[in-house]
């Protein structure tokens, strides 16, 4: 909101220069965001915080002023205008209005005003507060809403039809040119301002071109109301209008202040157009709650930690307007009308202590530990920490991504499962709920590879955001790699599978057959495999790519039950064979002949290590060559004891499809 | 001449021929020495062949010269022999580089670690939470009422998805961390303190400075004795922790709807100190975070436990603070992940 320095100044009487009033609202919570200083003026850019509608009138901020100098505020039977006379309830026109649509609605007729351009000094008020003048009327109720806070809206009287003003709910598919000269269609749950034939005005939004006051206008409805706030909010968002009005009809008005505004405009009406006030219509009653709290400079003290002297308190709350009625040991302090964002105790002491100034509220420190609630989640920190630490250890680079995912990004990577979405998205890009990391990863492998990284090796962990983990945190691992051969991206994988299954879940994890999809599973943690074609060209990936997406939840109860003790050292020497073989990759697989060597190995069979893995060109197959360690626990091996283990190995070994022995 | 005479005559040659010090020789000026003197025509190899013509006495003399001389030249020619082939060259070169893995957590990732790591150290409890939120948490149980434009703040993207009739209202991503507020005071009673990170969302377009998603730490401590001036000490700690110098802060009254009194936090600005420059729009401070005791209404629903405590809680912007710290100028690098950005924290 732009605040003129020059009003502000003449309103609440302060001797302060510019950039001292600008820093004094700043440290009292009304934070002046910038300053234009230009000759013989001085416009503030401030900052409204949503709670105080009565920073929305100049009365409002005045008040501040005072509150900072410790003065009383400013009295409002000097400021506030009235016109000569007028004649009550005697207005050729009447008012109506429908239940729920106005807590009070003011009509005051005035005949025989003189449409012209403003004076200067009211014209530069306005435009120092960021209005356009547009004619001495309507100049005048802009006027007044700045000074007040309430919005004032003039009607070409002419121009309405029947003799009356009918406050409403809008009928189905009402519509109506705006002043912006829109057309806009209502709906039942708007309100609206009209005749007896149609809607004049939007209420408490925006006044119909049907009943502009122009430049021909002689008789003039005045009008000053006060709207429901939830209603008025309802249609600015549906409509999509945000005028000066609504803005302070939302955030509710002073109720005190509905008279006094239509009062002070028509005495500026008469006074600047030359019109006279005729005869006022009325419809409902204003409710003024002016609620008492009891506050001691004890409770000031209790929540802030700093004694202010009980003169300071008095002269803070009546700066800011409140009546206070001081008791032995504490002040009752009446909430004027225009605080209505002040309701319990902690509310007044925070105004005498954004007044007194948080700076001087002391540093000190709390005893935090005692017994408060700690180590709650050391173990789930210890276990994600481990986890980070493992990625690291196969070079991976932590990636951030968004959890939003465009259309195009689920169907290609998550197919036919069904994911959330947002409603009230923003961009198609960024609808659907991820599961886990993989598919934000995939982009960001798309990125670096189109700014010519080779390998890339990315990881993330990542809530998923899945039906089935409501209401806890359900976390994935994903991690995404791309090389120029699809073999080396997939080498990094696994390295990261090898890991888990070494640092976290302490057992092997079981890589099972592929799927159709090309994917394999871990055993049910999780799963792995190259990035199919489809979903590369989705995401515009050249280079061959693999990911792994691990469950951690799953993992994470693996590695919080494992038990782990001592087990003593080798105290007697191993003895050691070798086997080597040829192996045809498509009907045999290192896991299962690992499987086949350990299940025929016997009890004395310790480790199993591949030596070597050797592709010969001119044959088919793979050769693998592993050194077999065997060793028992009490006594000294014979080589033939573990000879005998061996030759039971060598003869599974031989039995199974796409195993050629080349041992023996 | 006598084998005295020899020895000394091989004294003297050798004192020649090593004048220069072990320093000056070449591999094969070594070996040639080496040759001349211990080979098997060697010089000191001449005068062994004469002991068997000597006395027992002036055998055992000559020995014991000849071993002398022997040593002498040996170990001047090991000497020798290694400043000569630490100059002739290594057999590998030690400045190569390793071939070390180079994986690295997120900047955003460590700035978190570090915010939590400070405050766990003061004594707060570390919680993590769902960012699915329900309507109840995100809002009413914060005393933020729903119908009012302070909800504009926490602009909130809706999940389309039918909730329980539980009256914790719609889904929603949750569009900041104090939800967690809500939760674990409902599971826990106080004294408490806690600090939750994690990511939040708002409906915003992305540009340089915003982004929809982001990262928020929310911290708070629960206790009957907690005010102001604690959060102030609080605060105060973190920030010069946290930005490793001797900041100044200042709390500017703000409105939150979840405390009373509210406030936003400055820190003197890291670039100019406080004199004012384009980092800090001339004003020498910078805002990072939002604070303040917690308000009543927000232990009001949480039963007996809750009954006369006061708390403070306060929240952060992790990419903000990130930004101000490295000096990043656009938040859209935190989510592109670039080899070459990742690689530079």
């Amino acid at each position: 909101m732009k605040i003129s320095y020059k009003w502000l100044k003449e309103l609440s009487g302060s001797p302060m220069g510019h950039s001292e009033m600008a820093q004094s609202l700043t440290f009292a919570g009304l934070e002046v965001v910038s300053m234009e200083v230009s000759e013989g003026s001085c416009v503030f850019e401030a900052e409204i915080t949503s709670n105080r509608s009565d920073w929305l009138s100049m009365l409002g901020i005045a008040r501040e002023i005072c509150a900072i100098e410790r003065r009383p505020a400013p009295d409002l039977a000097k400021i506030s205008k009235r016109p000569a006379e007028i004649k009550e309830g005697k207005p050729n026109i009447s008012v109506r209005v429908d239940k729920g649509c106005c807590e009070f609605y003011m009509a005051v007729e005035i005949k025989g005003v003189k449409i012209a351009p403003s004076p200067k000094w009211l014209a530069d008020a306005l435009e120092q507060s960021g209005i356009r003048p547009i004619n001495n009327v309507v100049d005048i109720t802009n006027y007044c809403m700045l000074l007040f806070g309430q919005p004032l809206h003039a009607f070409d009287a002419d121009k309405i039809r029947g003799g009356i003003i009918y406050v409403r709910n809008a009928g189905k598919d009402e519509r109506i040119v705006a002043l912006d000269g829109e057309e806009r269609r209502l709906s039942e749950q708007d309100i609206v301002i009209a005749d007896a034939e149609k809607p004049i005005a939007i209420a408490g939004v925006i006044g119909g071109e049907n009943s502009e006051v122009s430049s021909s206008t002689v008789n003039i409805i005045l009008e000053s109301a006060r709207f429901p706030r939830i209603s008025i909010r309802k249609t600015r968002q549906r409509l999509g209008i945000n005028t000066e009005a609504s803005y302070r009809f939302e955030r509710d008005i002073d109720p005190m202040a509905v008279e006094l505004a239509a009062l002070h405009a028509c005495a500026m009406i008469e006074e600047l157009a030359g019109g006279k006030a005729i005869g006022i219509g009325k419809a409902g009653r204003l409710n003024t709650p002016a609620p008492k709290i009891e506050v001691s400079a004890k409770d000031v003290a209790e929540i802030s930690a700093i004694d202010v002297p009980a003169n300071e308190i008095k002269a803070i709350l009546s700066g800011l307007g409140f009546s206070i009625e001081q008791r032995q040991d504490s002040f009752i302090v009446t909430v004027p009308s225009f605080r209505l964002d002040i309701k319990i105790k902690e509310d007044i002491i925070e105004e005498i202590l954004r007044i007194y100034g948080y700076d001087n509220v002391p540093v000190e420190y709390p005893a935090i530990g005692k017994n408060t609630i700690r180590g709650i989640f050391d173990k789930r920190v210890e276990f994600l920490r481990q986890v980070h630490c493992l990625l690291q250890k196969a070079g991976a680079y932590e990636a951030v991504s968004f959890s939003l995912i465009s259309e195009k990004e689920a169907k290609a990577f998550y197919k036919d499962v069904s994911l959330l979405f947002v409603s009230n998205t923003i961009s198609r890009d960024y609808k659907f709920l991820r599961l886990g990391p993989v598919p934000g990863l995939l982009g960001s492998l798309a990125r670096n590879i189109n700014r010519g990284y080779e390998d890339v090796f990315l990881y993330e962990i990542g809530q998923s955001l899945s039906k089935d983990a409501l209401d806890k945190e359900s976390l994935m691992l994903g991690v995404c790699v791309s090389s120029k051969k699809a073999q080396d991206a997939y080498k990094k994988i696994k390295s990261v599978i090898d890991l888990i299954a070494k640092e976290i879940t302490n057992t092997p994890i079981n890589i099972s057959a592929q799927r159709r999809d090309g994917v394999m599973d871990l055993s049910g943690f999780g799963a792995a495999g190259l990035v199919d074609e489809e979903v590369k060209k989705a995401y515009g990936i050249k280079n061959p790519a693999a990911f792994l997406c691990i469950n951690l939840e799953k993992i994470y109860d693996v590695w919080k039950n494992r038990d782990r003790k001592y087990v003593p050292l080798p105290a007697f020497p191993a003895v050691e064979f070798d086997i080597s073989m040829w192996v045809d990759i498509n009907k045999i697989n290192y896991q299962e002949i690992v499987r086949v060597i350990q299940e025929n190995g016997g009890g004395n069979l310790e480790e199993i290590k591949l030596v070597d893995v050797y592709k010969d060109k001119t044959r088919p197959g793979i050769s693998y060559a592993f050194r077999l360690f065997f060793r028992n626990k009490e006594r000294t091996l014979t080589s033939g004891e573990a000879g005998k283990d061996y030759g039971v190995i060598l003869k599974e070994l031989a039995k199974r499809e796409g195993i050629e022995l080349r041992t023996q | 001449m006598s084998w005295q005479d020899d020895i000394e005559k091989i004294k003297e040659e050798f004192a020649r021929a090593s004048k220069k010090g072990p320093d000056g020789f070449s591999k094969q000026e070594i070996e040639s020495l080496r040759v001349s003197f211990l080979g098997k025509k060697g010089k000191l190899r001449a005068l062994y062949s004469i002991m068997g013509r000597l006395s027992v006495e002036e055998k055992k003399q000559l020995g014991k010269e000849l071993n002398a001389l022997k040593s002498g030249v040996e170990s001047f020619i090991s000497q020798a022999l290694s400043r000569a082939s630490s100059k002739t060259g290594l057999k590998f070169d030690p400045t190569l580089p390793s071939d070390v893995l180079s994986g690295r957590r997120h900047i955003l990732s460590r700035v978190q670690d570090r915010i939590v790591s400070i405050f766990e150290s003061m004594g707060f409890a570390l919680f993590y939470g769902p960012e699915i939120e329900r309507e109840y948490n995100n809002f009413t149980g914060l005393n933020i009422d729903i119908s009012h434009p302070s909800r504009d703040a926490f602009d909130t993207f809706y999940i389309d998805m039918d909730s329980p009739d539980d009256g914790l209202g719609k889904y929603l991503l949750r569009s900041h961390t104090s939800p967690m507020q809500v939760r674990i005071m409902k599971e826990f009673s106080p004294p408490l303190a806690a600090i939750v990170p994690g990511r939040v969302y708002r409906p915003d377009a992305v540009d340089a400075s915003h982004s929809f998603m982001f990262h928020q730490i929310e911290g708070f401590y629960v206790d009957k004795k907690a005010r102001f001036g604690q959060l102030k000490g609080v605060l105060l700690e973190f920030a010069r922790r946290f930005f490793e110098k001797d900041v100044a802060i200042r709390f500017r009254p703000h409105y939150f709807p979840f405390t009373e009194p509210s406030s936003e936090v400055d820190i003197s600005c890291l670039l100019c100190g406080g004199k004012g420059c384009s980092a800090c729009k001339q004003s020498g401070w910078i805002e990072v975070l939002g604070c303040g005791m917690i308000h009543p209404n927000v232990f009001k629903p949480l039963g007996e436990a809750y009954e006369g405590v006061r708390g403070f809680a306060f929240g952060m912007g992790v990419e903000r603070l990130c930004m101000l710290k490295y000096g990043i100028p656009d938040i859209r690098l935190f989510y592109n992940n670039e080899i070459g950005f990742l690689n530079q924290f």
